[in-house]
Order: C-alpha cells, then structure tokens, then sequence
C-alpha cells in the first residue's frame, strides 16, 4: 500500500534534480510521483532508495568540504558552512522524514 | 498525522520520561552556535525546507506562514541524533524554557519536535525570536 508522507517542496525538488542528473533511474521514478510536496512511496526498499540519495549527498560533502568541523587544525569556515548546508537541509529533513514510516538505514 | 502544541504546553508533553537528556536538542551547531537560522551576506534568513517562506513583492518582504508538517527540527533524544547521524555539536533546549509569543512546535512521531510559527510573521519578526530562542540554548559540549 502506497504511503504519501508529507515532504518539503524544496528538499524534493532538490532530490529530483540529483537523481536525474545522476540517471538514478528508480529514484527519479519514484521522485516524479505525486505532489511536490509530498513523497509517494510504495515500499520500504523505495524509502531505502530515497534516502540513499540523501546519504551519498552526504558523502560527497564530506569529500568535497571535509574541513568543517572546527576542531581540525585546517578548518575553514566556507566548508563548515557548504557541509552543515547538506546535513540541516536535505540529508536531515530526507533522513527525519522517511525514518518517521519505515525502517531504513540512515547512518553514513 | 502532525499535531501542533502550544508553547505553554511544550513541556507538558517533553516530560524527563520523554525528553530525558534535559529539554530539547538540537544537532549541527558549532562551538558558539546552534544555528537555527542563517546569516548569508545580505540578510539573515531562514531554509525553506524548514518553513513556508513568502515573498510580497508590493511590500518587498518575506514573511513566514505556519504549516504544521515543517519546522526547524529539534531532538528528544541524543540518541536520536547519533542514530541518523547529524554531525556537528549538540545544543540543548532547556527543559522549561519559554519560547517567544507566536512560535509553536509540531511533530508527526514525538521523536522529532518541529519548531515552527504559530501565525504569519515577518521574517525579521521570525529571526529576532530565533534569536531568542538561541540565547536560551546552551552547547551540550557534545560533538556527532
């Protein structure tokens, strides 16, 4: 049975443009259902999915910005900045969201 | 289904049985910050991931309207945050504090507290009692 969690407009637009830019074909076809504030989500394997592509997004930051945390002797306030951009906006609201209804991993 | 409390209720539902790390928590901050909202280099804002945000054009204004399935995301539990995982220090919303007049909380599980507004703002009006609420919140000293 389908379950349509309510969804920020933003984080699923976000989600759709890294999906179709990566060709993560299950992703975008579950992406393109239903409003655009809300996920359609007809599994906990399509849950999994979407979140998936949170948690690479939070791969990539911690690669691409990996002095953000303060305590590092190279530590720049730029990638402290780009890095928490990723994790409170879309890895955050992506991982709350769909762990509120299914049982998916998270962790990175 | 969300549900929408009150500010005078919030600790009547965040017991020390619920919130048992003492009040609320939020993860993602910095030594001297919890950042609950932005400073970019024009203005200081809020993300639209976290609340409905419009823009009067006639007026040149942002204002800030309550939808009761967003909000800026707090935690019941420090667990909670270790469990997703949300990186960064951990800043605590003491168990009584008062947030300001028209600032509410929502939540869809009990876990994940939404702090939203209660009625439309300006989103001057929103930053100077996010503001508020930051000087109420002291650093845990916890680092994710």
């Amino acid at each position: 049975m389908s379950k349509h969690l309510s969804f920020p407009e933003s984080v699923k637009a976000e989600l759709r443009k890294i999906a179709g830019e990566g060709n993560y074909v299950l992703a975008t076809e579950i992406l393109e259902r239903g409003a655009d504030d809300e996920l359609v989500l007809e599994s906990v394997e399509e849950a999994q999915v979407i979140v998936n592509v949170a948690r690479v997004q939070m791969m990539v930051a911690s690669l691409k910005f990996p002095f953000w945390d303060e305590d590092d002797a190279r530590h720049d306030a730029a990638h402290e900045e780009a890095f928490h951009e990723v994790v409170l906006g879309l890895f955050e609201k992506t991982a709350s969201t769909i762990r509120q209804d299914f049982e998916v991993k998270t962790s990175i | 289904m969300f549900i929408q409390i009150e500010r005078a209720n919030i600790w009547q539902l965040y017991t020390e049985q619920i919130a048992k790390d003492g009040g609320l928590l939020r993860g993602g901050g910095n030594v001297s910050s919890a950042k609950i909202y932005k400073s970019d280099s024009d203005a200081e804002t809020v993300r639209p991931a976290d609340f409905k945000i419009e823009y009067v054009k006639s007026e040149g204004k942002h204002y800030v309207l309550p939808d009761i399935t967003k909000g800026l995301s707090f935690s019941s539990s420090l667990q909670r945050l270790r469990d997703i995982p949300i990186p960064g220090r951990v800043w605590l919303l003491p168990r009584d504090s008062k947030l300001p007049e028209g600032l509410v909380i929502n939540y869809k599980t009990i876990d994940h507290p939404l702090l939203n507004v209660g009625k439309r703002m300006s989103m001057e009006d929103l930053i100077a009692k996010l503001k508020e609420v930051e000087a109420m919140m002291t650093n845990t000293g916890v680092k994710i």
